[in-house]
């Protein structure tokens, strides 16, 4: 990362003194007898400005040096034309400087790029003139395209589920820029609206299952999806600088820079407390910025970054603040590993982690307060997410209910996954159980297998298990634990668990066990299923059922 | 609690053996679950009925309800039926699964996968054994919540196979999930039979070409293609975007286009589920380099 010290507009004196010296030597011979032998002398401006960035204008401050008083004003010129007044008030010499903000305004409306001049001068009569040049630009940024890190390998696109409020319509976020800002079809310009005014920044779009629409089709113009990374990572942004802009009558203009004699360069400055800068930049160029790194954990979190723009002389020299800047948030999903799909699969809907499972992610982390900073924690944090009914989650995801009789269903009937085609229906199941508010042990199967593994979790499998006799029981949406899981009967012809560990520990989202130490019989005590040892008195086997149990181990499901 | 024999198993277990057993016991799922279902359910006794050309669930009506979009899977068919007054927000009151198979068993096999999902050691009844019947072979998922509530109905008719699912039964304790499985069942055994030994009518992608091979990320690619449906009405069509590449297929006034987003080698799928159920893709290739 680089970092810099800013030079202020003070850095402009030393030229500002030239022209102020030079204007009093021109001026010298119409000096108002009231201000004998007094001058004019610049503290400073910026030379260049940007007035539709936020705080944007040009900085001015000057004094009277000599003796006496002189009654001025501070005008804009455009050519020899004044069209603004910006100051008006009386020096006294000696006194400290004056200090003016001339706002990039005339009439009320934003000036065009281009060149002007500031003139400090007298009200009225002869006396001594001032006279500093400014370039009026527009800076800003059209595109950011976040990419992996110089370590490699660690930003992945967000995938989205829905179109039209239909699930199973796969969109990626945009490799090419996941931060565009542009021109609608029919506006004259990328940085500004049709009135002149610039072009807001896209607010983050935090829907989580369907992407930005224009009408029924995706939007093409303007978005700001949120990014996907390693934990800890540092985002790098590749950024794109507009070159259009519009002028107060709604005209296409240009962005007035390169500005003759002088290079401009950006700032990025995060929130996180890191800043980047670029070399010079172009209307139309990019430049890069490397981010601070983000949260170690799997989690969500949002950060501003504020670019800024500095002039110096083309060639070398001091750098000088182009007053303002302009603000873009944008929101991380991080990850503990790269994601993982079944082998082989291909299709949107494998490019990357769908949004709205990394947003359960983080949402059931913090809710409950689990360091997802492992593997271990990201896999709690999902079962007692994905369970609910604990720690401030009421329900199970999406509301759903182990298909059983006594809760109303039947007898524990599949509903999101195919073993036909061995793929997992997530999108129906995240669309409001969109194929019912039933579900088995086969569908949690397949949601917590190819939801931690989008995650970035390691070697997450199914395993199957076979006919059990069962002890207590609490299935997943049920109000508590039973002994009469089907209304008599207690037992299931197969049961469908997960391993990160190929068996060794499982994980289990269907159902609780009993942890009482009494697992046959109720009151029942929860046990999370999260990483629970297969083996053992308080392992999965023992405390699950009262028969041998057969297992077999599966490969992770596909995704609908 | 296990007897000792199997807590010796287990003891060699946790010390990291069990590991290596269940890796190497990595099975294909499927057919494991059609083993156990054939050899619960028996369909060598199950009747056989005549092949059909499909069943157009994408244009199907049930009196009383509102159908929502047609989904598709490779032609695993689903499509959700709403209560025709019921307001736009509204859940859905059952959901129409069904697959137009090529032959009588592949549809078998499919309601023997629906079957073998159930995690009951009990099997599911027939629909007889409710004074119901559906296709040459059904069964019913009966529900705790009422009397005569129905979680599901599955049945095979021919070489369809269907399950109609209520969304939620406590809901909707009094729904007839048997009147609209009759009617879908009516509907399909109004289809005319294929001559014997005749194929599924599928649909046709005569043509499927891109504009350019070789784009830039962020190019937007025409499309040019033809569908024939077997039956003359109008196809569901899908796109699939695979490989490393990125992009999305979208309609506009000039034609089909692939908007591509991301560089990298693009498979694009067509994916067509015909107005007869029945099913067919083709893919092409292209090239996205950088912007």
């Amino acid at each position: 990362m680089t970092t810099y010290r800013r030079a202020g507009f003070a850095a402009c004196l030393g030229a500002a003194l030239l022209v102020s010296n030079a204007a009093a030597q021109s001026t010298q011979a119409t000096q108002s007898p009231v201000v004998k032998r007094s001058i004019l002398v610049s503290d400073g401006h910026s030379r260049i400005l940007d007035p539709k960035l936020a705080g944007g204008g040009a900085d001015f401050a000057f004094h009277l040096e000599g003796t006496g008083s002189l009654a001025a004003q501070v005008r804009v010129l455009d050519g020899t034309s004044p069209i603004a007044t910006v100051w008006t008030g009386t020096h006294v010499a000696g006194a400290p400087p004056t200090s003016v903000f001339w706002d990039g305004t005339a009439g009320g409306q934003f000036v065009d790029v281009g060149d002007y001049a500031l003139r400090v001068s007298p009200q009225a009569g002869p006396g001594p003139v001032l006279t500093v040049p400014v370039s009026v630009v527009r800076l800003g940024i059209t595109e950011i395209e976040f990419q992996d890190s110089a370590a490699g390998n660690d930003e992945w696109q967000m995938v989205y589920f829905k179109k039209n409020a239909l699930d199973g319509q796969f969109f990626a976020t945009p490799a090419i820029h996941e931060y565009l800002c542009t021109a609608e079809s029919g506006e004259a310009s990328d940085l500004d609206l049709d009135s002149g005014a610039p072009r807001p920044a896209v607010a983050i779009h935090t829907a989580t299952d369907e992407p930005v629409m224009q009408g029924t089709a995706y939007e093409t113009d303007s978005f700001n999806y949120p990014l996907s990374y390693l934990a800890g990572a540092s985002p790098r942004l590749e950024v794109t600088f507009g070159n259009s802009a519009t002028t107060a009558s709604g005209q296409r203009q240009i962005v007035g820079y390169p500005v003759a004699g002088f290079d401009i360069r950006a700032t990025a400055t995060f929130s996180t407390g890191g800043s980047a800068t670029s070399g010079p930049i172009l209307p139309g160029g990019t430049a890069t910025f490397d981010g601070d790194p983000l949260t170690a954990q799997v989690d969500r979190t949002e950060v501003t970054v504020t670019w800024t723009w500095e002039y110096a002389p083309a060639g070398g020299g001091a750098w000088t603040d182009v007053p303002g800047s302009f603000a873009t948030t944008h929101r991380f999903y991080t990850l503990i590993g790269a994601p993982k799909f079944k082998a082989g699969a291909s299709g949107t809907k494998y490019t990357g982690p769908w949004v709205e499972v990394a947003d359960y992610l983080s949402s059931w982390k913090n809710t409950l307060g689990i360091d997802t900073s492992t593997e271990a924690g990201v896999v709690e944090a999902h079962v007692k997410g994905f369970v609910g009914q604990n720690g401030g989650i009421p329900t199970a995801i999406e509301g759903v209910v182990y298909d059983a009789y006594p809760l109303g269903g039947d007898g524990g009937a599949t509903h999101y996954h195919s073993f036909g085609s061995w793929n997992m229906d997530l999108s129906a199941l995240l669309n409001d159980h969109a194929k019912g508010i039933y579900v088995n042990c086969s569908d949690n199967m397949g949601a917590t297998t190819t939801m931690l593994s989008m995650m970035g979790v390691e070697n997450v499998r199914p395993v199957r298990l076979g006919p059990m006799t069962l002890n207590a029981i609490w299935g997943i949406g049920a109000p508590g634990y039973t002994l009469s899981l089907w209304g008599t009967a207690h037992s299931f012809s197969y049961h469908h668990i997960v391993t990160r560990t190929d068996g060794f520990s499982v994980i289990d989202t269907c159902m609780q066990l009993d942890a009482d130490g009494n697992p046959g019989a109720l009151p029942g005590t929860p046990g999370w299923n999260v990483d629970r040892i297969w083996t053992g008195p308080t392992g999965y086997d023992d405390l699950s059922s009262t028969n041998t149990v057969s297992t077999s181990l599966e490969n992770l499901p596909g995704l609908n | 609690m296990k007897n000792r024999i199997q807590r010796t198993l287990l003891a060699a277990a946790a010390c990291g053996l069990l590991a290596g057993a269940l890796g190497a016991q990595a099975t294909e799922p499927t057919e494991r679950m059609l083993a156990t279902a054939r050899s619960n359910y028996t369909p060598e006794f199950w009747k056989t009925g005549q092949m059909r050309d499909g069943f157009p669930l994408a244009s199907l009506e049930l009196a009383g309800f509102r159908g929502g979009a047609l989904r598709s899977d490779h032609g695993h068919m689903s499509r959700s039926f709403f209560p025709a007054d019921a307001p736009a927000d509204a859940p859905p009151a059952f959901l129409v699964e069904a697959l137009v198979a090529d032959s009588v068993p592949e549809a078998q096999d499919a309601l023997l996968l629906w079957l073998a999902g159930l995690s009951s050691a009990d099997l599911a009844p027939r629909d007889s054994d409710r004074d119901l019947s559906f296709g040459e072979v059904g069964f019913v998922g009966p529900s705790g919540a009422g009397a005569k509530a129905f979680s599901w109905i599955a049945f095979v008719r021919g070489n369809v196979a269907v399950r109609v699912v209520s969304f939620d039964p406590r809901a909707t304790p009094d729904l007839d999930l048997a009147a609209p499985t009759k009617a879908i069942d009516t509907g399909i055994s109004a289809r005319a039979p294929l001559a014997l030994g005749a194929p599924v009518p599928k649909p046709e992608i005569a043509k499927l070409t891109v504009e350019k091979k070789a784009v830039v990320a962020g190019e937007a690619v025409k499309l040019d293609f033809t569908v024939v449906d077997p039956a003359g009405g109008q196809p569901h069509l899908a796109w699939d975007v695979g490989g490393s590449g990125q992009g999305y297929v979208e309609e506009r006034d000039e034609g089909w286009f692939l908007f591509t987003t991301g560089p990298g080698a693009i498979e694009l799928s067509l994916e067509v589920t015909g107005s007869t159920g029945t099913y067919a893709e083709k893919a092409v290739e292209l090239s996205v380099a950088d912007d």
